[in-house]
């Protein structure tokens, strides 16, 4: 067989194929308000750190509560900005060549993976933190309020836990994505080389 | 015609082609329609600016193409791995093995070993993009075009004609 009557069976083979027809346009409408929620959701944990913050300064009990507050919203606002660069990115998919969006996607899973790392770093601050009043309310009682370290525990102990297990899925998760993105790089790199 | 009418009647206009293209990047009939959803929003958060588009078929191409290839890698590492890390031949799969009672089954599946670009350039020469077309939208030099479709080719041939 010729080139070229390869190519005229392969081309109306192609065009036989089976394809099922039918997008679900209910289920893309749930996949977006399914990612506007998770948005959403992010947004409500940091305010709910902005409002823990609000009442910790509100109680005007002294050094270790302002200091906490400050500690929370230094959180919830970092989370902000976090969130706004990492998952909001809005791609205009018709603005790029495949090895871009590829090279995009590589960027972003970086920037993903810091952030976890991050939020592990802030849950050891947040831990330290949290034992140095339990210390302190051990040696001078005086300098601590009453049930004070045990409320901080107990608020943000659960953040912690959950914030750490997060990260850990996200690592392990955006490392497999990373590697899935740098083999395919690796792809087109060496089919433009070839193609020079 | 509000915007989402819009973008329905021009699924529909270039719906086979859509789904032939997303048939050479996944099997899986759910994935598949999770990336038509994909596709199906990109297109209607671009709605603005399809007024301006001149090849609007190209366009859309275009779209089909990064959507799929981020899908490629990101599914790449977890795909068909089970628990003990055991990869999964794709065409094993049971989802797979329906399709793979149709005529062209072949053909897919051979264009479906091949690199992502290679595959690319393939399956829209398939969909009757000119070279000029397939440079502009995979934004590679029309001389890449042409090496990548003269391997593309080559290389789909051995696989059929070894098959």
């Amino acid at each position: 067989m010729t080139s070229a009557d390869f190519l005229k069976s392969i081309n109306a083979e192609w065009k036989q194929m089976d394809v099922v027809p039918g997008v679900s346009v209910d289920g893309a409408r749930k996949k977006k308000q399914l990612a506007v929620m998770a948005f959403a959701g992010e947004i409500v944990l940091a305010i709910i750190a902005f409002g823990a913050a609000l009442f910790f300064w509100s109680l005007q009990l002294g050094f270790l509560f302002n200091f906490s507050g400050l500690v929370l919203f230094a959180s919830g606002l970092h989370a902000l900005i976090l969130n706004h660069r990492i998952t909001r990115p809005v791609i205009i998919w018709s603005d790029w060549s495949p090895q871009g969006v590829i090279e995009y996607q590589l960027e972003l899973c970086n920037s993903a993976m810091a952030k976890a790392r991050y939020v592990i770093f802030s849950c050891i601050a947040l831990t330290l933190f949290t034992a140095f009043i339990w210390i302190v309310a051990i040696v001078n009682r005086d300098l601590v309020p009453e049930n004070f370290e045990s409320l901080y525990s107990a608020f943000t102990l659960p953040i912690v836990i959950g914030l750490v297990l997060w990260a850990r899925w996200r690592l392990r998760n955006k490392s497999n994505e990373l590697a899935g993105y740098q083999e395919l790089l690796q792809a087109f790199l060496a089919a433009e080389k070839n193609g020079e | 015609m509000n915007e989402l009418d819009r973008i329905e009647k021009l699924w529909e206009e270039l719906e086979p082609s859509i789904q032939r293209m997303l048939l050479s990047y996944e099997a899986d009939p759910q994935l598949r329609e999770d990336l038509a959803q994909n596709i199906f929003l990109a297109l209607l958060a671009a709605v603005d600016r399809l007024d301006a588009v001149t090849n609007i078929r190209a366009y859309v191409s275009r779209i089909v193409h990064n959507i799929a290839t981020t899908h490629i890698a990101k599914e790449a590492k977890r795909k068909w791995v089970e628990l003990d890390g055991d990869v999964i031949d794709e065409d094993k799969n049971p989802m797979n093995q329906l399709h793979s009672e149709s005529a062209s089954n072949q053909l897919m599946q051979a264009v479906r070993k091949l690199s992502i670009p290679y595959r690319q350039v393939l399956v829209l020469m398939l969909e009757d993009f000119s070279d000029q077309e397939i440079a502009e939208i995979l934004g590679i030099s029309h001389g890449n075009v042409r090496v990548r479709l003269n391997r593309a080719k080559q290389q789909l041939r051995e696989m059929i004609e070894n098959d």
